[in-house]
């Protein structure tokens, strides 16, 4: 008995302290959105962080997107095809690749693709200004953090992402478009019979709904970790994978609860 | 005139200040002396609400920064010019733009102004030609005149300088020594400067203080430290190896 009390503190301790931890991060990423929020009165004052930031999100991730869509456009037709080819007709391809794709793969994929991106470099950017005193410098110079360096951030995610998900939709299908009429024996009649018989406009309110909510999240989980990052370049590194992390995981939970809701 | 009023501090339980009580003279070069951990980069922070005090009170011409709202805090800050140890940079910005930052930001100059004004500030620091660079294109020497010349640029009131001239050899320290000593002359400014070196202390210094054990051990001008038989002030001279004489 005089062992197991020890032990089982030794065990809950730690978990308590894990516990603690993942509240005080919850309530630091909420704090930080609500702040952020607060200095959208600034946006003026901020307009060339709200421009440059909206730029680097938006323009910078476009090559990558257009990449990542296509190949996803065109393995899913493949995908279709095997799977759907004995069974359907051939024009329910159409209609599989187009809900697919701007329900979920366009969305999702787009999202994880930027949080790898976007998240990390957000990440990266802040946490080495964080450790190098370039915050407290901002500070210094009377310029609150939170409007220059989170505040432009979060819009450039909530406008920029769904953006680029509409991108990498349009560009998905119409990669899927070529590898169905090319590589099954479909027309381009089918495919596009197919689309129009299962084309519901909620579906694209859905998808955008979900870019939306990634977008916004990606930023600011990114922010968050660069400006809780400490301890030097081990500490960037840290806040920069569980950046990508948690915003990976975060993705699918959203992903999940927003189908959920709304399909 | 900044006024730390009996202040207290603890980082994780250990003390920091404890019941620091210090004037920071007008108009002339303080420089706070210690040894390193004894919390002068926190003093430093504290003048800018930077950092709270658990308990006292840190006074700037006559207002209580602690506890202040925001709004009123970043309009005290706006009379501040800080040199951080490692200058503090922002890296994504060239060196024109560091020190422009400010005058963006805070207020309605042109450009033609802001060139001008920037263009002053780098002459000041001898940095004239290096406007278009970026910090990692830099030395630490040049590092430390382009944060100088970025606290300058809105003609503050106060300059804080932290650590200016550690990490730099002889002959460039005493290049930056010699710059604090002509902004404090020619701007009038009142500045503090917070380090560990003895011979900068004695070349910037127009008073000086220790800070030792969380409080202000000795306090005066050059000279009267000089003469003092202060003993945290002789045991902190004997900790350094060169058995230098004071200032």
């Amino acid at each position: 008995m005089n062992k197991i009390i020890p032990q089982f503190f030794t065990m809950v301790v730690p978990l308590g302290e894990s516990g603690l931890r993942f509240f005080e991060q919850i309530f630091g990423v909420t704090s930080l959105f609500f702040q952020a929020l607060y200095e959208l009165r600034k946006i003026w004052f901020y307009r060339r962080q709200v421009v440059e930031q909206c730029y680097s999100v938006g323009v910078g991730s476009i090559g990558l997107i257009l990449v990542v869509s296509a190949f996803t456009g065109m393995v899913t037709a493949v995908q279709a095809a095997y799977q759907m080819e004995p069974y359907y007709p051939k024009y329910t391809v159409g209609a599989l690749i187009l809900q697919s794709v701007v329900l979920e793969l366009g969305p999702v994929l787009t999202a994880l693709v930027l949080a790898g991106r976007v998240g990390a470099g957000t990440a990266a950017e802040i946490g080495t200004m964080k450790v190098s005193e370039q915050v407290d410098a901002l500070e210094s110079l009377a310029l609150n953090p939170v409007g220059y360096l989170a505040m432009p951030r979060l819009i450039a995610g909530f406008v920029m992402i769904p953006a680029l998900t509409i991108i990498s939709d349009t560009v998905a299908v119409i990669a899927g478009y070529t590898v169905a009429i090319n590589t099954i024996d479909m027309t381009a009649l089918e495919f596009v019979k197919g689309m129009r018989m299962y084309f519901h406009l909620h579906d694209v309110i859905v998808g955008m709904m979900k870019a939306f909510c990634f977008g916004g999240m990606i930023t600011l989980i990114g922010t968050y970790m660069g400006l809780t990052a400490k301890n030097g370049a081990k500490g960037v590194g840290t806040a920069t994978t569980l950046s990508v992390v948690t915003s990976a995981v975060l993705i699918l939970i959203l992903d999940y609860v927003v189908a959920q809701v709304f399909l | 005139m900044i006024t730390f009023d009996h202040v207290y501090k603890r980082f994780n339980g250990n003390v920091v200040f404890n019941d620091l009580v210090f004037d920071v003279p007008d108009g002339i070069t303080t420089v706070l002396l210690g040894p390193s951990g004894t919390g002068k980069s926190v003093f430093l922070k504290m003048i800018i609400g930077l950092i709270s005090p658990d308990y006292g009170y840190v006074w700037i011409d006559d207002r209580n920064i602690v506890n202040l709202k925001t709004k009123y805090l970043y309009r005290i800050r706006e009379q501040f010019g800080f040199v951080f140890q490692l200058s503090a940079l922002f890296d994504s910005m060239s060196i024109y733009e560091n020190i422009a930052l400010p005058l963006k930001m805070h207020t309605q100059f042109n450009e033609e102004s802001i060139y001008s004004k920037v263009n002053e500030c780098l002459s000041l620091v001898d940095l004239e030609d290096a406007g278009h660079l970026y910090p990692e294109e830099l030395s630490g020497g040049m590092k430390k005149r382009a944060a100088i010349a970025r606290a300058l640029v809105r003609d503050p009131k106060y300059i804080l300088y932290d650590e200016p001239t550690t990490g730099l050899d002889p002959r460039t320290a005493a290049k930056i020594e010699n710059l604090i000593i002509k902004v404090q002359q020619e701007r009038k400014v009142t500045s503090v400067v917070v380090t560990h070196d003895l011979t900068s202390a004695r070349r910037v210094g127009q008073y000086v203080a220790l800070l030792t054990g969380g409080r202000i051990a000795i306090e005066g001008s050059p000279e009267e430290l000089d003469e003092s038989a202060n003993q945290e002030l002789r045991r902190f001279l004997n900790e350094i190896p060169q058995n230098e004489s004071l200032l």
